[in-house]
C-alpha cells in the first residue's frame, strides 16, 4: 500500500473509529512527559506541581525548568485521564504544548491501521508515524499509518503476540479516540 | 511665598544609569515581579500568596527654616487569591507609623500617628497571554478601590494633626491600571501603570495619583542553569518607580504646597524559591519636581517576603 492511497491519515482512519464514543483516555502508561510553555520562574512552578499532583492517578511530579518539561509518574494500576492533566496545566496558568507517553500494550492491524491496546484497561491508541501524519488520502485507497521504520517491529509483535512498549506524542481530536505519533517501539521483554 | 516647583536631579541617577547599562550587557536571569509594586503578583487558580512588606521612608530635605524631618514606617500586608488562572483579587492592609519633627518658635516639635491606613481592594484580570518554551508574555488589567479605613481626623495635644500625618484620606478612591510582564529564562521585564482618582472627604480632596513602574531582573546565581530540576535563584533588580500627584484641593482652592513628581531608581536583590521570595530594595530619588515647600524624600528602604500556599 506504500505510495498508494495516501490520505489525510487522521481523518481517514479515525472515521473508521467514528462509531466509537468519545472517551477519556485511560491506559497503562509507564511514563508521561509534558512539554509546558510559560514555565519561567520557580515561584510559579509550584502551582503546576500542586495541580498535577492532585490529579487522580498521578504519583509524583518532577519539573525541569530549563527544558520546559514535566515528568509525571503514574500510579501503578490506576487510570490516568489526559483531560484531567490538560485541565491541571491550564488551571496552573500555563500552556500544555505536548504530551509524550510511554505505553505498554498489544498491537493489532485492523483495516489498514495499527492499533495499540493498552495492557491496563484495554484503551486503544491509533498508531502512526511522522511521515504518514502529513499524507493525503485518495479516494478508494486504504490508509497507511506506519512506515517501514516501525512496521517490522509491529508485524513481529503482532505475529508472536508479544507486547510492545511504545513511546510517542499524543494527538487528540475532540470526540475521537487518541492517536500516538510513534517515536520509539520496543518489544517487551518476557 | 511658596516657591515654584523645584527640579532636583541627584547623582544616584547618573550612577544607576551606568549600572543599568552594565546589567543589560550581562547574561541569564529569571525571577518574579517588581519589588515596589504589588500589581504584578500572579497566582494560579486557588493559590494564595501573602506578601509582607516593610517600607521606611525618610524625608529630610526641607526648603524652609523649619528643619522638618518626616519619616514613615509602612508595613503593608498583601493577600492575593487566584479565583481562576486568569482572575485574581488583591487585598492590601497597611499598618503605618508616621512622625514629623519640626522647629517652631525655637522649639523642636514632634508629632506622630500610628495605626491601620486605607485598605485597598483590587481585581486583576489577565487579558493576554502568550506562552513559549521557558518564557511568557502577559498583560493584565486592574480595577479597584481604596477604602477610607484609616483615621483622617486624628489629633494630639497640639490639635488636629496635619493631613500628611493622618493615616487615611477619609475618601473612597477608585484605582485603575494595567501591568505587563515578559519573563523568560534569559530576562524579565515588568511594566505597570496605575491611576488613582482621589475624591473629596471633609472638604479636602487629595490630588489624583499616577504611579508607573518599569522593572528589570537578571539572575546572578546559579550562573548556569542545571539542565534538570528546579532551583533557588538570586536575582539583581533595577526598577524605575515614578509617582505623579496632582495638587490637593481644600475648601475649593488648590493647595500650592502639594503635588509633584518623583522618580525613584531602585536597585534591589531578590531570592526566589519555589515556596517563597525574599526581596530588598532601596529607592533613591533621581528626580523630584515638587510644588511649593514640600520636604523632599531622601531614601526609601523596602524589604518583603512572599509566601504561597
Amino acid at each position: 500500500m506504500k505510495g498508494k492511497g495516501q490520505g489525510v491519515m487522521a481523518l481517514a482512519v479515525v472515521l473508521w473509529w467514528a462509531a466509537a464514543p468519545a472517551q477519556p483516555l485511560y491506559a497503562e502508561i509507564q511514563q508521561m512527559e509534558l512539554a509546558v510553555d510559560g514555565l519561567s520562574c520557580p515561584f510559579c512552578s509550584l502551582g503546576l506541581e500542586k495541580k498535577l499532583t492532585r490529579v487522580e492517578g498521578v504519583a509524583a511530579v518532577t519539573i525541569h525548568m530549563k527544558q520546559g518539561l514535566t515528568d509525571v509518574q503514574p500510579k501503578p494500576d490506576q487510570p490516568l485521564n489526559l483531560a484531567d492533566i490538560r485541565r491541571a496545566v491550564k488551571e496552573a496558568g500555563f500552556t500544555l504544548r505536548d504530551i509524550r507517553l510511554t505505553v505498554n500494550g498489544a498491537v493489532a492491524h485492523e483495516d489498514g491501521a495499527w492499533v495499540l491496546e493498552s495492557s491496563g484497561d484495554g484503551t486503544r491508541f491509533l498508531l502512526f508515524d511522522a511521515e504518514h501524519a502529513q499524507t493525503e488520502r485518495s479516494s478508494g485507497a486504504a490508509p497507511i499509518s506506519v512506515g517501514n521504520e516501525f512496521l517490522r517491529t509491529l508485524e513481529d509483535a503482532a505475529q508472536r503476540g508479544t507486547h510492545v512498549v511504545v513511546t510517542g506524542r499524543v494527538h487528540e481530536h475532540a470526540g475521537l479516540p487518541a492517536g500516538l505519533l510513534i517515536e520509539r517501539i520496543e518489544l517487551q521483554q518476557p | 511665598m511658596p516657591r515654584e516647583a523645584r527640579l532636583h536631579v541627584t547623582p544616584p541617577l547618573i550612577g544607576l544609569v551606568v549600572i543599568s547599562l552594565v546589567l543589560l550587557g550581562a547574561p541569564i536571569p529569571i525571577g518574579a515581579v517588581a519589588i515596589n509594586s504589588d500589581v504584578g503578583l500572579t497566582p494560579y487558580k486557588g493559590q494564595v500568596i501573602i506578601r509582607s512588606q516593610i517600607r521606611y521612608t525618610s524625608k529630610r530635605d526641607d526648603p524652609t527654616d523649619q528643619d522638618r524631618n518626616n519619616w514613615i514606617l509602612a508595613m503593608p500586608q498583601t493577600l492575593v487569591y487566584g479565583f481562576t488562572e486568569s482572575f485574581a483579587g488583591i487585598l492590601t492592609i497597611p499598618y503605618l507609623h508616621k512622625e514629623l519633627r519640626s522647629t517652631s518658635g525655637g522649639e523642636r516639635i514632634v508629632r506622630q500617628d500610628a495605626g491601620i491606613g486605607d485598605i485597598s481592594v483590587l481585581a486583576k484580570g489577565r487579558v493576554y497571554t502568550r506562552d513559549f518554551p521557558g518564557a511568557t508574555s502577559r498583560l493584565s488589567l486592574l480595577g479597584g478601590l481604596e477604602l477610607p479605613t484609616g483615621e483622617s481626623g486624628d489629633a494630639d495635644a497640639r490639635g488636629k494633626l496635619p493631613r500628611t500625618l493622618q493615616l487615611g484620606s477619609g475618601s473612597w478612591d477608585p484605582i485603575v491600571g494595567a501591568t505587563y510582564t515578559w519573563q523568560s529564562l534569559d530576562d524579565e521585564w515588568d511594566v505597570s501603570l496605575t491611576y488613582q482618582v482621589n475624591t473629596t472627604a471633609n472638604k479636602l480632596e487629595f490630588g489624583d495619583v499616577v504611579q508607573h513602574t518599569v522593572a528589570y531582573q537578571k539572575r546572578v546565581l546559579p550562573w548556569r542553569l542545571p539542565e534538570r530540576g528546579e532551583y533557588t535563584l538570586l536575582n539583581i533588580v533595577l526598577e524605575a518607580n515614578g509617582v505623579w500627584a496632582q495638587k490637593n484641593t481644600s475648601h475649593g482652592s488648590r493647595v500650592d504646597n502639594s503635588g509633584g513628581y518623583t522618580l525613584f531608581l531602585s536597585p534591589g536583590l531578590q531570592v526566589a524559591s519555589k515556596y517563597a521570595v525574599a526581596e530588598l530594595s532601596v529607592q533613591l530619588p533621581a528626580l523630584q519636581v515638587l510644588n511649593g515647600n514640600q520636604v523632599e524624600t531622601d531614601v526609601v528602604v523596602v524589604g518583603s517576603v512572599r509566601v504561597t500556599f
